[in-house]
């Protein structure tokens, strides 16, 4: 028995291994020169346990985002909930806030200790409030701009002397944000909805505080030049921006690197031609030089910036890739940013096709990234959309998407608006290159909670589906449509009937069938019973409820059928243009078989009034088929009048 | 000696007796004569028997309090009670002003108990809720909730609710 006992797992044999090791040792002690080495601490933030934790979870496609609740009341599926459920939560949040802010006095309560600051009432400074220096120090050092220009006000008013330093720190902070309040860090959902401004004009504050914080130092060191040119090239003020640069070149006084950038940043808007612009980023880049200011990463995004403001210049390619060399054999990593205007240069609408995105991906593939640039987050969303305009490769477009995926790079998404336009595009264009079925896992694992399709793309996915004869997924559609607010979209209601049409039904798939015509019955009961005052509304055309026609009229619902012929016959209004002929023929024939004599006659004479001409032929057809009663043949007759010849040879009715 | 008395005499006669004794002999050793309530007779968290059996019962209500733990659960969650837990009395000023806020604030959509359950700096309030007002508004409420009480308590606090259609979906048993 014990010569048969192996242990079972690895690491009971190493246990066991273990074991008889030490018993050789056993009375040895340690051996001479075997030192135990202890590793050193490393040190920890106290949020390094939690981000670990994190690390280990991954992105859930099958819930909401967890900031909604989990409820399927609370779910939002369509595009406009998710948006309106998450900024009302945070509405919400806001009434909480005001209320916090309007009765301070309410939040006295002090159960915490030490004291947390940010749970108490922000403190709000009024006209003939006491301050000195430490409160200025304390509002500009919290970044709190409004507060920062009362207290100055209150300062000056008050006669309290500022320091320059003092006055250094608050004039940076009034460039650095224009004077204006910033939404707050911790509102994260409007900042997340928020579209990005791309304004392209000056917004900078002439003769505003800034400019007199500048005016009244005593003595004007560098950095408060470089203060005021930073934030005049920031907010598009470059005229005056310029005029102080040159001042500081005349009198000898040293930038920092940072004011380079901005400068190099807003050079196309000093120049008009593309070579002009070139040269004068040259010239700052020259300057640098001269002047011995290190160029850091912000140099080279600035310089691609500006190239990219000129891509359509003939030599803007081959300068970004020099560019790009230049500043690696300066030891300058470049950021996401950097391969976000590369790909803003080279890869242009119009422009010749530039692989040089799978070179990136080359570079990258593997890595994840640091935040160093504002634009770091714009790389994804150019990337899809490159990978899908104008590279059309589905292999690219997986390589951005598993490089999104790993590690922390999803935070690299941006906003709302970045993440639907990279979703969109990736999801186009596996939907135009993935066979119907691949295509379908990749719909499941995106919809509803990561992505929710806009119209146009739903209108892609639907006529994929009808191209390939995928009908078995249109009932899925069908309810997603329904719950994303498509359902009142004329162009998508009218593909679904169209792709319905496709089906023929036969005894293999009644299952199939059955749920097929659910769908138009529900298309027709849903448009039927659309609220009128609504806005957005189905309205019927002849082709649409053509396709109904059809569509029931195959799968054997024909009761439908009829209910639909006589909406077209007593409310033409509600219809624009008429029923196509084929409809009318195959419910015609459904009527025939069924000895229909009420619908059959009412076909013809709503062919009549369409002014098809088929409708001699119907006529004919009811004729010779079906035993018609006076009141039919009067109102056949009366409709048709000598329009339609009725062979003579029917039998006289019976009068 | 006392079980021969509340053989002959009825309870309320005892009391009234029990009351004379003590008015004229302030202090009088009446050991084995005791007139309070029996235990088993206590009357916090048990509901009546209506005589046409009407009055609906969440299932939380239909279990007694001794069946906690055994059949229901606590609705406050900490650790104040444990061997050196801290804050008992705070807590429980707390929990009820967390209930009085939440059952106020969601006026009349409360349809059972507010669980508060504390883990770590932070407090989850969960419940179940009526489906009255859109969710749209549901939102509004969780943010409103969640941001106040936080700055009354100085720690986070998440609101986990569940919503029902019908108040009848959480009905357990009519007695």
């Amino acid at each position: 028995m014990s010569a048969l006992w192996r242990p079972p797992l690895p690491f009971l044999r190493l246990i066991a291994a273990g074991i008889s090791r030490a018993s050789q040792h056993r009375g040895l002690g340690t051996p001479a020169g075997d030192t135990i080495v202890i590793p050193k601490r490393i040190q920890r933030s106290p949020t390094d346990i939690l981000q670990a934790l994190a690390g280990t979870v991954g992105q859930d496609t099958t819930g909401p985002h967890y900031k909604y609740s989990d409820d399927p009341f609370l779910s939002p599926y369509s595009n406009l909930t998710k948006r309106s459920y998450a900024l009302s939560k945070e509405s919400g949040r806001k009434a909480a806030r005001w209320i916090r802010e309007k009765y301070p006095r309410l939040f006295s309560h002090r159960p915490d200790d030490p004291l947390i600051e940010s749970f108490q009432p922000k403190q709000q400074y009024q006209e003939g409030e006491q301050v000195g220096v430490d409160t200025l120090v304390g509002v500009v050092a919290r970044g709190e701009v409004a507060n920062a220009v009362t207290v100055y006000h209150l300062c000056k008013n008050q006669g309290v002397a500022l320091p320059d330093e003092l006055l250094q720190d608050l004039l940076e902070l009034l460039c650095f944000y224009n004077e204006e309040e910033q939404v707050d860090v911790e509102w994260v959902e409007e900042r997340w909805y928020r579209q990005a401004s791309t304004t392209t004009r000056k917004t900078w504050k002439d003769n505003s505080l800034a400019e007199e914080v500048f005016a009244s130092l005593t003595t004007r060191e560098p950095a408060a030049y470089c203060a005021l040119i930073r934030g005049m090239a920031q907010y598009l003020q470059v005229d005056r921006a310029w005029q102080l640069y040159q001042e500081c070149r005349e009198k000898g006084i040293p930038l920092d690197t940072g004011t380079h950038n901005a400068l190099i940043r807003v050079a196309s808007f000093l120049r008009d031609a593309s070579d002009l612009r070139w040269q004068l980023v040259q010239e700052l880049l020259c300057t640098m030089a001269e002047r011995d200011v290190q160029p850091d990463l912000g140099t080279l995004n600035a310089t691609l910036e500006a190239l990219a403001q000129v891509s359509g210049w003939r030599q803007a390619r081959d300068l970004s890739l020099k560019v790009l060399m230049e500043f690696h054999q300066l030891g300058i990593k470049p950021s996401l940013a950097t391969y976000y205007y590369l790909l803003l240069i080279h890869c242009r609408d119009r422009g010749p096709r530039s692989d040089i995105l799978v070179g990136i991906l080359d570079q990258l593939e593997g890595q994840s990234f640091t935040l160093q640039d504002p634009k770091d987050t714009s790389f994804f969303v150019t990337a899809m959309e490159v990978a899908r305009n104008h590279l059309k490769s589905l292999k690219v477009a997986e390589r951005v998407d598993s490089l999104l995926h790993l590690g922390d790079n999803h935070l690299f998404i941006g906003d709302s608006y970045k993440e639907s336009v990279y979703y969109r595009h990736y999801f186009a264009l596996s939907c135009s290159s993935l066979p119907i079925d691949e295509f379908m896992q990749v719909y499941d694992k995106l919809v509803p909670h990561i992505y929710t399709p806009e119209p146009g793309i739903m209108q892609e996915v639907l006529e994929a589906v009808q191209t390939s004869g995928a009908l078995h997924y249109l009932p899925q559609l069908w309810s997603d449509m329904v719950t994303f607010d498509h359902s009142s979209r004329d162009k998508l209601v009218g593909l679904m009937l169209a792709a319905l049409t496709h089906h023929h039904p036969s005894p293999d798939n009644p299952q199939l069938t059955e749920r097929l015509v659910t769908i138009a019955k529900d298309i027709w009961t849903r448009v039927q019973e659309q609220d009128p005052n609504r806005r957005n509304r189905v309205t019927w055309t002849g082709q649409m409820l053509g396709w109904v026609v059809e569509v029931v009229v195959r799968c054997g619902e024909y009761q439908t059928a009829t209910e639909v012929l006589q909406e077209a016959t007593t409310t033409p209004q509600a219809v624009l243009g008429v029923l196509p002929a084929p409809s009318l023929t195959a419910l015609l024939s459904a009527a025939l078989h069924r000895k229909d004599t009420d619908t059959a006659v009412a076909v013809v004479l709503y062919a009549q009034d369409a002014g098809h001409q088929e409708t001699g032929q119907m006529a004919q057809q009811v004729h010779s088929s079906l035993p018609l009663s006076n009141q039919h043949l009067a109102k056949l007759a009366s409709a048709l009048g000598r329009d339609v010849y009725l062979p003579h040879d029917t039998p006289a009715p019976a009068t | 000696m006392s079980a021969i008395l509340q053989r002959f005499i009825s309870r309320s006669q005892l009391s009234l007796w029990h009351n004379t004794v003590q008015w004229m002999l302030p202090g009088a050793e009446l050991r084995g004569l005791h007139t309070t309530a029996i235990a088993n007779k206590a009357q916090a968290g048990r509901y009546r028997v209506t005589r046409d059996r009407s009055r609906p019962l969440t299932y939380e209500m239909a279990n007694q309090p001794f069946k906690i733990a055994h059949r229901k659960s606590w609705n406050s969650w900490n650790t104040t009670s444990l061997l050196e837990g801290m804050r008992e009395p705070e807590t429980v000023v707390e929990d009820i002003f967390i209930r009085r806020f939440m059952t106020g604030t969601w006026h009349n959509l409360f349809l059972s108990e507010v669980i508060i359950k504390r883990q770590h700096n932070m407090v989850r309030i969960a419940g179940i809720v009526h489906q009255k007002i859109n969710a749209q508004k549901m939102y509004f409420l969780t943010g409103y909730c969640e941001e106040l009480l936080s700055y009354w308590l100085k720690c986070p606090v998440k609101l986990e609710l569940q919503t029902v259609t019908d108040k009848q979906d959480v009905i357990y048993k009519y007695i």
